[in-house]
């Protein structure tokens, strides 16, 4: 399994590369953003999959680093990758500040204070709209191709993107399964249980949502700079819902999860303009109820056979091992 | 002194449908332990459906008590259906349910009547008061009136009749309540009813003001969420107090703060929640133990 993973992941890293000068720039248009957005979707599950955390406020997240890189190349003409880099750093800035009340308030609390975040970004960027171009937008500066390399505007933003994400992949990797990855784990788990092996949960929520901002943040720019011009209703709330629910079709944990979930986002509103505006949303809920609701029939199915008592009782603060074990025991007798 | 005046009065009747439909969520928060991002959106389903009833011939007050009965139904289906195979799963699982239920309800209304807004006439006739230079109209009386009526009615209904004292128990404590015969999981899906046709009546009364749209409602979901957090979870009273509140300083502050315009309606609720949590969690009129996180 390891050695495999170690051939595997050169491998499609390099499949990635060549499939730059095989697809259409259209295609590759919409590949850069499953890139950038599996970016963002990655940070997400940093915190939805391991620390157990919701945010609703990753759009306005993503808006301050797509914001901030398109006002630093054309206000302050600053070249790309730093205008990236900086408006990164500036939405881990963001993020942490944002993450401080975690230190107090958790769960649902927390949740209200990025949905406030989500649907007051937009109206900021409207009612700014000296600094930030308004409802109209912002167009961002062309992206320069360095090195007079032989490749289209498109074609070096995908390979710039494919990148990134390899070198996101890996490191999410690295991160949730280290020590701290853990620690979130547990915090997920029981804050009690966190407590007791000297995981502070207010501090990692923090932590965890300054890391989570700033892949926002590097996601946002790269799928600004693909997008082009920059407009409020591109970081409105609903981009929000879209990037849970990438996180949660991909299954909250895993990189590969969200990459599939991000693709899901980008490619589902082609397929459903018959249903109207908001066809994408709907198959989106169908889909997170398919996803939700899946496990649970299996086990209503195997409850017909007898093997599970799903009668237990209605009560939720009893923690999983004791149900398990009222039901195990219900069974030797 | 007539602005002032004015603004007070209609953001007093703003106030209190946004108190509604903030006691609507608390009286599923109180019962399932969950925020339901989707009330917002079953109110709007409700006023269109009230809508649709009106334009098939049926007098406006038949067609909002018509409306209010399939709302409750409505609620109480998604409880059963939806809510209770994932009762027991983690506050994550059921929050992206409701979600969900936002998306869909919004998706499932725009396709059956359509994404242009829809004009509708008030519910209380035309009327227009001149108090001084201020303008008072009949809508805003109906439906601050509206919202005290609802009120009364269910306080009363949770208080004086022994459905309500039932409610209050399972709420409370669902196995104690299970143990002394309440039938709990009914009482749930009562409660789903009841927090639907509440919306309902919120997203009606609101209809001639914002216009009907698939939109409506979850537009005011900050402002909501911002009464129920400021009212405290537990307290109806305190949630409809919040609504006002949260009303009256969005108007106030669009008329006197230079910094909020239409542009940035939701910069003073967002504020007010961020304030209250770090400040007061349990809310101006909750209980210190009553939040469960």
């Amino acid at each position: 399994m390891r050695t495999s993973r170690r051939f595997a992941t050169p491998v499609m890293v390099l499949l990635c590369v060549v499939l730059t000068w095989i697809l259409s720039d259209y295609q590759l248009y919409n590949l850069t953003q499953v890139g950038a957005l599996a970016i963002v979707v990655l940070g997400l599950n940093l915190l939805m999959g391991h620390l157990g955390s919701i945010s609703a406020g990753h759009s306005a997240l993503m808006g301050v680093g797509g914001y901030g890189t398109v006002l630093l190349t054309t206000r302050a003409d600053v070249p790309g990758p730093f205008a990236i880099v900086l408006a990164t750093l500036a939405t881990c800035v963001a993020g942490l500040i944002v993450g401080l009340p975690a230190l107090r308030i958790r769960g649902l609390s927390f949740a209200l204070v990025t949905l406030g975040l989500a649907i007051v970004f937009p109206e900021l960027v409207i009612h700014f709209s000296g600094l930030t171009g308004g409802a109209n937008g912002l167009a961002s500066a062309p992206v320069a191709v360095p090195f007079g390399l032989a490749l289209t505007q498109v074609q070096w933003m995908y390979l710039v993107v494919a990148v990134s994400l390899a070198v996101v992949v890996f490191g999410f990797l690295l991160v949730a399964s280290s020590a701290y990855g853990r620690g979130l784990d547990a915090v997920r788990v029981s804050e009690d249980l966190a407590n007791s092996c000297g995981v502070s949960p207010g501090r990692a929520g923090v932590l965890t949502f300054g890391v989570s901002a700033a892949l926002a943040g590097f996601g946002g720019g790269l799928y600004q700079l693909s997008l082009g011009t920059a407009t409020p209703d591109t970081y409105s709330f609903s981009l929000s819902l879209s990037l849970v629910f990438a996180s949660v079709i991909g299954g909250m944990r895993g990189a590969i999860g969200a990459i599939v979930g991000a693709a899901f986002i980008i490619y589902a509103p082609n397929y459903t303009a018959s249903l109207g505006n908001h066809g994408p949303q709907l198959i989106y809920a169908l889909l997170i109820l398919a996803v939700v609701y899946g496990r649970r029939v299996i086990e209503l199915l195997r409850a017909r056979r007898g093997t599970v008592d799903l009668r237990v009782d209605t009560d939720v603060t009893p923690a999983e091992p004791a149900r398990q074990a009222t039901a195990s025991a219900a069974q030797r007798s | 002194m007539g602005l002032l005046l004015q603004q007070l009065v209609s953001g007093i009747a703003s106030g209190m449908m946004i108190g509604l439909l903030g006691m609507a969520l608390s009286t599923v928060y109180q019962g399932t332990g969950v925020l339901n991002f989707g009330q917002g959106a079953l109110a709007t389903a409700s006023a269109y459906i009230a809508w649709h009833l009106q334009q098939t011939g049926w007098p406006f007050w038949w067609s909002f008590v018509g409306s209010l009965v399939v709302s409750f139904a409505l609620g109480w289906l998604i409880e059963r259906v939806l809510i209770r195979p994932v009762a027991d799963a983690p506050e994550l699982t059921i929050l992206v349910v409701t979600a969900a239920l936002l998306l869909g309800v919004t998706a499932v209304v725009g396709m059956i009547w359509g994404y242009d807004a829809q004009a509708v006439s008030s519910s209380f006739g035309d009327h227009v008061w001149h108090l001084g230079d201020a303008v008072v109209t009949a809508q805003q009386v109906g439906t601050a009136a509206a919202g005290l009526v609802a009120l009364v009615i269910l306080h009363l209904v949770l208080h004086r009749t022994s459905l309500g004292l039932k409610m209050r128990a399972s709420a409370m404590n669902r196995k104690s309540a299970a143990y002394l015969g309440v039938n709990t999981s009914r009482m749930l899906g009562i409660g789903w009813g009841l927090a639907a046709a509440m919306g309902a009546a919120a997203g009606i009364f609101s209809a001639p003001v914002s216009q009907l749209n698939p939109d409506m409602m979850t537009n005011a979901l900050l402002m909501t969420f911002a009464a129920l957090v400021l009212g405290g979870v537990g307290s109806l009273g305190g949630v409809m107090i919040g609504g006002v509140i949260v009303g009256v300083s969005t108007n106030l502050g669009f008329t006197y703060l230079p910094f909020i315009s239409g542009d940035t309606a939701d910069v003073v609720p967002f504020v007010v929640i961020l304030a209250i949590l770090l400040l007061r969690p349990q809310g101006l009129f909750g209980r210190e133990s009553g939040a469960r996180s």
